[in-house]
């Protein structure tokens, strides 16, 4: 009986009138005016607007802005991820290197306090290298020099004492990378610095001996030092 | 740089070298530890490392070549910096010519660089350097 009547009053009417509730609502946000047709040309919707701004607890300002916004359909397939999988050649290029980052250490990330273990590391490595206490006792000292000259830097406290350049004297720090030309130290107020061989004087101890290093005799990269012969030279100054 | 052999103190040939690899790979594996934010730190080393042993002519143990990537020459720690994972055997009709049908494969990928390493796990399979019994 019910549904005979209900399907008639559909006949009638497709839509039924909406709850009163709603319409209370409606009425509030100004709908059943309908929107003006120069509202709907600028991109206003007052109803939208209103609706948000009841519903949320802060009123975002760039809402606006947002509305006038377009999101057109894109038409056609959505483009092919490029899957670099690189299993060919395996020693990877200097241009991959660039974009990896691996050519460079960042200036802030490294900690002075991080480095510490490192250090230890080193002073054990060269104590056990130097062999310090037969040095002493031999009178010649091409060994310990040669030795010198072979060791592994990294992780070295390192110190300039003099240099061309005065903003780099008094630098101290442990050294985290050496290169070519230059000594990439990280100094205790956590700076990585950037320190040129060339030209300068570092000094470093190991136990109770203390070592200077003439930088612009040692522009060589790291590992070609170790097969290197290191010839004696009459004067050696910056 | 002397060695103890046997008892007796020897010289060996290249020990500068090795003394130094060895303090590289050890400060390499510090490093990682210490500022994991700054992974190229221990890839400079393991690049260091590589090229002493190629101008002073010194072979890397496989227990520890095998953790450096071929790519970077970082350190390869499983979970960490590298993702290792078991292939099925390879079913294509070229790779059944060599025989290496029944095998499973372990896939080393290096998370800096994503370069692979394929390994085949054969059981009998034993490396020349760990034959505990002299053979020929």
């Amino acid at each position: 009986m019910e549904k005979e009547e209900n399907s008639e009053e559909s006949e009638m009417m497709i839509y039924k009138p909406l709850p009163v509730e709603v319409r209370v609502t409606l009425e509030q946000h100004s709908l059943l005016l309908g929107p003006t047709q120069s509202s709907i040309k600028k991109g206003e919707d007052t109803f939208l607007m209103s609706y948000i701004q009841t519903r949320t607890p802060v009123i975002p300002e760039e809402l606006t802005t947002q509305f006038k916004k377009n999101f057109p359909l894109k038409i056609g397939r959505p483009a092919k991820e490029n899957k670099k999988t690189r299993t060919r050649k395996k020693v990877l290029t200097s241009i991959e290197k660039r974009r990896l980052g691996l050519h460079k250490l960042p200036k802030t990330g490294i900690k002075y306090k991080a480095c510490a273990p490192l250090h230890q590391l080193w002073v054990e490595y060269m104590e056990n290298f130097l062999e310090l206490e037969n040095s002493a006792k031999a009178a010649n000292k091409d060994l310990l020099y040669q030795r010198i000259a072979k060791a592994d830097y990294h992780g070295c406290l390192l110190m300039v004492t003099r240099s061309k350049c005065p903003s780099y004297i008094g630098a101290k720090g442990i050294i985290v990378l050496e290169t070519k030309n230059t000594f990439q130290i990280i100094c205790e107020d956590d700076q990585l610095r950037i320190i040129p061989k060339r030209d300068s004087v570092f000094t470093f101890n190991v136990s109770k001996w203390t070592f200077t290093l003439f930088g612009s005799h040692m522009n060589i990269r790291p590992s070609e030092r170790a097969a290197r012969k290191f010839k004696s030279k009459p004067t050696i100054d910056l | 740089m002397t060695a103890n052999v046997c008892g007796k103190k020897m010289n060996v040939v290249g020990s500068d070298g090795f003394h130094r690899m060895n303090f590289l790979y050890q400060a390499s594996v510090v490093m990682l530890n210490a500022v994991p934010s700054c992974p190229s730190i221990s890839s400079f080393y393991g690049t260091n490392i590589v090229s002493i042993g190629k101008k002073l002519q010194l072979k890397l143990d496989p227990s520890l070549k095998r953790t450096m990537c071929k790519g970077c020459k970082g350190l390869l720690i499983p979970g960490k910096t590298a993702e290792v994972r078991i292939q099925k055997p390879l079913t294509s009709k070229k790779k059944k010519k060599r025989q290496k049908k029944n095998n499973k494969i372990q896939v080393w990928k290096c998370l800096l660089c994503e370069c692979v390493k394929n390994y085949i796990l054969k059981s009998d399979y034993i490396l020349w350097s760990e034959h505990t019994v002299p053979t020929m």
